[in-house]
């Protein structure tokens, strides 16, 4: 059987372990994933220390990931071999229980499937995916810019278009990290006042350049107890939503 | 984070979208200004889908390190240090 190389956990508390295991075959309503580049997201680490019940060991990490589809499973409909798509935390859903037929598939009362912590993820060279769990990716993005898109990206983009915030309204953004960097982006490019929210001077900078028309520095401003004013020079901002990475 | 609550406009809403250990909030901050705090799930397939989409219309980019996957226990302990720049990324070629 035909191998690959991939990074597992071997037990909660292990350590990422560079392996080789056989190349895995897409069940009925599944397809095989080529990867070509996975992002590395901080829930990883449930998985690496077993801070989640019910994760069977060996597990191979990995819910940002992109690549092509490289082999169907029986009755996949919609899709082919050589479609670019990527895969993030949702890993399928029934869609048949009472809370799939209300469009929440995240809350599927069936199964909580998981990508790279239920079933394998993205940190290999192929991994199976079920038809559901996939996203297009189109054109205009590498898998190296893709990857992180697909759980830090979707979590602030989908937090931030769901917020009720409109066109003009001020959004503050707490934390200039991994998804904080995004979320004032997104929010800048939605048309919203995107004010970064984060710890000492030098990170200003930075703020402006992903698009923030204001900063607040939290040390000085927790301590004078000033966010009370935040949105208080533009009366007419009726919302000021906030998006907490 | 209790801090930066008192910054929320009347109606206004806080986002959680991270896995914040607890939060503890004045009930009549929220009641006299009809204040809300919401958590909000990720995303499924078309919500990433819807996305990805996004960020070519907009030209939103994470800004990446980029990792050989034979290297990914370096960028899981990058990532957890708090000091990547912003995200890692494996690559498996």
């Amino acid at each position: 059987m035909a191998k690959m190389r991939a990074v597992q956990v071997s037990r909660a508390g292990g350590d990422l372990e560079l392996v080789e295991r056989d190349i895995p075959d897409p069940g009925a309503g599944q397809v095989r994933i080529k990867v070509a580049a996975c992002g590395v997201c901080h829930s990883d680490s449930l998985v690496k220390e077993g801070a989640m019940p019910g994760i069977a060991y060996p597990r191979v990490p990995g819910h940002e990931a992109v690549g092509t589809i490289d082999a169907l499973g029986s009755g996949v409909r919609g899709w082919k071999a050589g479609d670019r798509v990527g895969v993030g935390w949702h890993g399928g859903n029934c869609g048949y229980c009472d809370a799939c037929r209300h469009g929440n598939a995240f809350a599927c009362q069936t199964e909580t499937k998981v990508t790279g912590l239920t079933t394998d993820g993205g940190y290999a060279e192929y991994m199976i995916a079920p038809a559901e769990a996939m996203a297009r990716v189109p054109d205009g993005l590498s898998p190296v810019e893709a990857g992180p898109l697909m759980c830090a990206g979707v979590t602030t983009f989908n937090a931030l278009r769901h917020s009720g915030a409109r066109p003009g309204d001020l959004v503050a953004v707490i934390g200039l990290g991994g998804l904080g960097h995004l979320a004032v982006q997104f929010a800048a490019k939605m048309g919203f006042r995107a004010v970064g929210i984060a710890r000492g001077k030098d990170k200003e900078a930075l703020s402006r350049e992903l698009g923030a028309s204001g900063y607040i520095d939290s040390k000085p401003a927790i301590r004078r107890r000033n966010f009370r004013n935040l949105a208080a020079p533009r009366p007419s901002s009726r919302r000021s939503p906030r998006v907490v990475p | 984070m209790k801090a930066v609550l008192g910054g929320l406009a009347a109606t206004g809403t806080m986002m959680l979208i991270g896995a914040v250990p607890s939060l503890e909030v004045d009930s009549l901050f929220l009641l006299l200004g009809s204040r809300s705090i919401k958590g909000w799930y990720s995303g499924t397939s078309i919500d990433s889908q819807d996305t990805l989409q996004f960020a070519v219309l907009s030209g939103v980019r994470s800004r990446n390190e980029v990792f050989p996957l034979e290297r990914a226990k370096d960028a899981y302990e990058r990532m957890m240090s708090g000091k990547a720049r912003f995200r890692a990324v494996l690559t498996m070629s």
